[in-house]
């Protein structure tokens, strides 16, 4: 007993342990207070803020967040016309840009790392020599070039062009559903065929069940990647505009009632509710051990 | 008794012949057969074969069309773009040459924004890898040595990749603008500037949320990476009395090298792409002397979509996206090789 609580002591003032978890406890506070400081303050008037900046608010309101439900919006001109979207149109456009996208690019990458595990053809080595190539060899400032070819196609500002354009199967989710696929021995899928099953009923239903756990944290990983960014949607479907450029243009607002810093702040609050919900829900998928041999833990 | 009986002898030979011709027959038949099955087995086989190639024909044909288009096709389109100008008269584009080049080339020998851009640019990707990286490598080793408190700070280092980088901008922008201000003015009692107002202040601010926000997915990672280490290695470097800073550098550094060199390498083209969150805060529109390479690309596209979709731009944009790869792609192959050269090895 003596040497285990020795043990524990020694463990305690170890030099390294402290440093670190000063820093982080430091690190930690910074972040989880930024937040707090944001949220309070959305609740505070614009004038309380002007003289009141990092207290708490003199007289909690909630009408901020009420101006922000009536009008936060975006106008896109669409043709000749200047067409007003509102909250509820940006939330749809939102889930619909997320979910399908997210949909599309996971299972693009799930179908190519099984079919490059799973079957020896000599275009397997190909795809997977593409996707090391490609990863380690960058090229830069292809967006122009991009542009062109999406409207050429015909797909530009469409969702038809936005689900082929996240239909790749480039990058590190390709390696990690690879990695995954080839670890599900052989037998399985060979049992199945056995029993008659055809090559769309192994895939579909015994090895994608059994790489579930990858696929729900990258589709995780790439919703809410993809709920989060406004540059993509701005550029190539500025006619659907989501949650996230509203936000974006909002912030950019500098006149009149929303140019107030406590009018935005609840913008930003607002806009956080959504996916402090999935990390609620789904932290423990989320923060799972992600590595090029699958899940772990 | 029966070899003396003719009719037996008769019967008996007869017999031999019936079983020598059903054991001819015999052989005949399962001859045929075995021919048979062999075929049917290879037909089977060039069956399934068949089938295998036509399931992945049919479910890689729109990942590869898709690699066919947006990167062969793209890639050709941005190398023929670069050789391009757009013509106002024509209102097309016309062959330039190399002007493109020589513009770009000019330019970052003489013009200050853009040298600004690439000097800022080297300063994010130098800070970003060896301070940010670092830290959050060290970070991931404090999660993964399960250290006082260690689940909670994962959950907190992760959570800026989970918080929209507008909303966490926002808040920081007007934090470091307004509130640090009025705390800093508390103790000198002399009205402060906001650290994003002034000009002296804004690159440091940026730069430092940049690397305050960017461990979280850095520590996932390598935490996994870090958790696939064999246990007994750990054990047996303690039984031998190695400490812990020890067991750092000489068992989970070598351990997890591969996956830290993919990073490195995959890293570098950040030197070009990283816009350091200005578009976040500034929109389109950020002060000339923060500006960043990756940014001003995106920017300029941007922008010109905004008001019209000029597409005048585009080709210098490409040709300085070419010049750029020109430049990135041996430096790329040169890190790899280093880092498999004399990174730490295990043995």
């Amino acid at each position: 007993m003596k040497n285990m609580k020795s043990g524990k002591q020694r463990k305690r003032i170890n030099p390294f342990t402290a440093v670190m978890l000063a820093v982080l406890v430091l690190h930690s506070l910074s972040l989880i207070l930024l937040v707090f400081w944001g949220a309070v303050s959305s609740f505070k008037t614009d004038y309380d803020f002007r003289f009141n900046t990092y207290g708490f608010p003199k007289e909690m309101t909630f009408s901020n967040f009420a101006l922000v439900w009536e009008n936060f919006g975006t106008s896109v001109r669409i043709g000749l016309d200047l067409v007003r979207f509102y909250i509820e149109d940006l939330f749809v456009n939102s889930l619909i840009y997320s979910l399908s996208a997210a949909l599309v690019g996971t299972m693009s990458h799930a179908v190519m790392g099984y079919l490059t595990a799973k079957f020896p053809f000599k275009i397997s080595k190909v795809l997977t020599a593409i996707v090391l190539t490609t990863m380690v060899l960058p090229i830069i400032g292809t967006l122009p070039s991009l542009l062109q070819v999406v409207t050429a196609l015909g797909i530009y500002d469409t969702w038809i062009g936005i689900w082929f354009m996240n239909a790749g199967f480039l990058g590190m989710n390709f390696l990690i559903f690879q990695a995954a696929f080839k670890a599900i021995p052989a037998d399985f899928g060979d049992a199945a065929k056995v029993d008659g099953a055809k090559n769309f009923s192994v895939f579909a239903s015994i090895m994608l069940p059994l790489v579930m756990k990858t696929f729900s944290l990258l589709y995780l990983l790439s919703f809410i990647g993809l709920w989060n960014d406004y540059g993509t949607a701005l550029i190539f479907l500025p006619s659907k505009p989501t949650i996230a450029i509203g936000l974006f243009y909002f912030n950019l607002a500098r006149d009149g009632v929303m140019g107030a810093i406590p009018v935005k702040l609840a913008a930003a609050v607002m806009s956080l509710l959504p996916v402090l919900i999935i990390f609620a829900l789904f932290h423990k998928k989320l923060l799972g051990n992600l590595s090029l041999g699958g899940i772990k833990g | 008794m029966l070899k003396k009986n003719p009719e037996n002898q008769n019967i008996l030979s007869r017999a031999r012949g019936g079983i020598k011709a059903a054991l001819y027959e015999l052989s005949v038949r399962t001859h045929q057969l075995f021919h048979k099955k062999g075929k049917a087995a290879k037909k089977s086989l060039g069956r399934t074969r068949r089938q295998d190639m036509i399931f992945y024909a049919l479910m890689s044909a729109i990942p590869i069309l898709h690699f066919l288009i947006f990167y062969v096709a793209v890639n050709i389109n941005f190398i023929l773009l670069s050789f391009k100008s757009f013509s106002l008269a024509q209102n097309d584009f016309i062959w330039a040459g190399f002007e493109n080049f020589i513009k770009v080339i000019d330019d970052f020998k003489g013009n200050l924004m853009m040298i600004g851009a690439l000097k800022n640019s080297l300063i994010v990707y130098a800070v970003n890898t060896f301070v940010g990286f670092l830290t959050g490598l060290l970070f991931a080793f404090y999660v993964y040595k399960k250290m006082p408190l260690a689940n909670t700070f994962r959950l907190i280092l992760f959570l800026p990749s989970i918080i929209p980088g507008l909303v966490l901008t926002m808040m920081y922008g007007y934090f470091v603008d307004r509130a640090v201000p009025s705390i800093v003015s508390l103790f000198t009692h002399t009205d402060e500037i906001g650290l994003l107002s002034a000009p002296s202040t804004q690159f440091v601010t940026i730069l430092f949320y940049c690397i305050w926000t960017g461990f979280g997915s850095s520590v996932l990672i390598n935490t996994g990476a870090m958790s696939g280490i064999d246990e007994s290695i750990v054990e047996s470097a303690k039984l031998d009395g190695a400490k812990l800073m020890r067991e750092f550098f000489s068992i989970t550094l070598p351990l997890i090298w591969p996956t830290l060199s993919i990073f490195l390498t995959v890293g570098i083209i950040g030197i070009f792409t990283s816009q350091m969150g200005l578009f976040n805060f500034y929109g389109a529109y950020a002060p000339n002397h923060l500006i960043t390479l990756g940014y001003y690309m995106f920017a300029t596209v941007q922008t010109a979509l905004a008001s019209g979709g000029s597409q005048a731009g585009y080709p210098y944009l490409s040709a300085m996206g070419l010049t750029m790869t020109a430049i990135v792609l041996p430096v790329t192959l040169f890190v790899r090789w280093a880092l498999e050269k004399f990174g730490p090895k295990t043995y």
